[in-house]
């Protein structure tokens, strides 16, 4: 039993430091508003395309050739440059934040209605396109 | 199983549990994850040799929107050079017709490359001033527009101040594919072998501008 426990204990720390962990939190500003906070290890992203029906996986990519290559190039520099803020727009309204950050892409909004913060570590996102683009029929 | 060795087994596993608990909650932190309150100003990152274009909007008003781009060159190379979509193609602006208001901009250019450097260029209208100079291998564009000066009595005037800084190896390099084409992908890379410079900056009623580039990642 223990050394299901431990070799449970292994396997979730490999799969977390294998490909980061995606951060989603969403805090309504409302009386009453929900508050979703995820943790989800990267790699379920990553294996969740070789998961979806190939089928409708094919359909949904079949004229996303280009959007995922803009996109893949994109992460591919991203990894290279140093954190920085990329994108800053704050007015008395709203305050909007695209940055990198250890590994990662964060959006942060924050405005009347809600917060948002979400967090995708750059190499498994790469990754995810990069199956993506495998996965994806020529148009 | 006896009692005392169940016990046993349960605490193990309790342990266990805790255990991996602590494990997580502590790679939670160190894994790249970020949290709303951190900031990625890093000053180390500075000494990078990667440029960077910058891009700040100002507003004059307190209730105006601040924007700040950060972009590196490396990003807006790759990027515009895989987009192929309406008139962009890899890095390629397809216009109609290169030459505006009568005005051939390639036949400007290479004259300008081997004239010394004077304001060749002057335009006083009654809305609007153009200075064009060269100066030290840049092209320097001046244009003050008065229009708001004369729309003084209309509720929004409009009046703007636009200067525009770039070395004429780039603006060659913009011009250098059919005459129906911008390289705006040439223009870029070259752009990025210059030193810091202001590139743009459009100062109006409402906003200020500025365009520029170097290596540092944040506009501190």
């Amino acid at each position: 039993m223990i050394g299901k426990i431990l070799l449970g204990m292994t396997l979730t720390t490999a799969v977390v430091l294998k490909d980061g962990i995606i951060e989603v939190n969403v805090q309504e500003k409302r009386d009453g508003g929900s508050h979703v906070h995820l943790y989800v290890p990267a790699t379920v992203a990553t294996v969740g395309v070789h998961l979806a029906p190939e089928e409708r996986l094919r359909e949904h990519l079949r004229h996303s050739h280009e959007h995922l290559a803009i996109a893949h190039i994109a992460l591919r520099e991203l990894e290279k440059v140093p954190d920085a803020v990329l994108v800053e727009v704050d007015s008395p309204r709203e305050h909007v934040r695209v940055q990198t950050l250890h590994g990662s892409f964060l959006v942060d909004v924050d405005d009347a209605g809600e917060t948002v913060h979400v967090a995708v570590p750059i190499r498994a996102a790469r990754k995810v396109i990069e199956d993506l683009e495998a996965e994806a029929p020529a148009s | 199983m006896p009692a005392s060795q169940t016990r046993r087994t349960v605490l193990l596993a309790a342990l266990a549990l805790a255990a991996t608990a602590l494990l997580l909650a502590v790679l939670l932190r160190a894994a790249p994850v970020a949290h709303a309150g951190q900031t990625a100003a890093n000053p180390e990152a500075s000494a990078s040799a990667e440029r960077w274009l910058h891009v700040a909007v100002t507003p004059k008003d307190a209730g105006g929107e601040r924007v700040r781009v950060n972009v590196p060159f490396s990003l807006a190379r790759g990027v515009l050079s895989s987009i192929q979509q309406g008139r962009l193609d890899h890095g390629i602006v397809h216009i109609h017709n290169a030459r505006m208001d009568d005005v051939d901009v390639r036949a400007i250019l290479k004259t300008l490359k081997s004239a010394q450097d004077a304001e060749y260029v002057t335009v006083e209208g009654r809305d609007c001033t153009v200075h064009v100079r060269k100066q030290g291998g840049m092209l320097l564009i001046h244009v003050e527009d008065k229009s708001g000066s004369r729309k003084a009595r209309s509720e929004n005037p409009s009046k703007q101040n636009v200067d525009v800084r770039v070395p004429l190896e780039v603006a060659d390099a913009l011009f250098s594919g059919a005459s129906d084409e911008l390289n705006v992908g040439a223009a870029l890379e070259l752009l990025a072998r210059h030193g810091d410079m202001e590139l743009v900056s459009v100062q109006d009623e409402e906003n200020t501008v500025r365009i520029w580039m170097d290596t540092k990642t944040t506009q501190d």
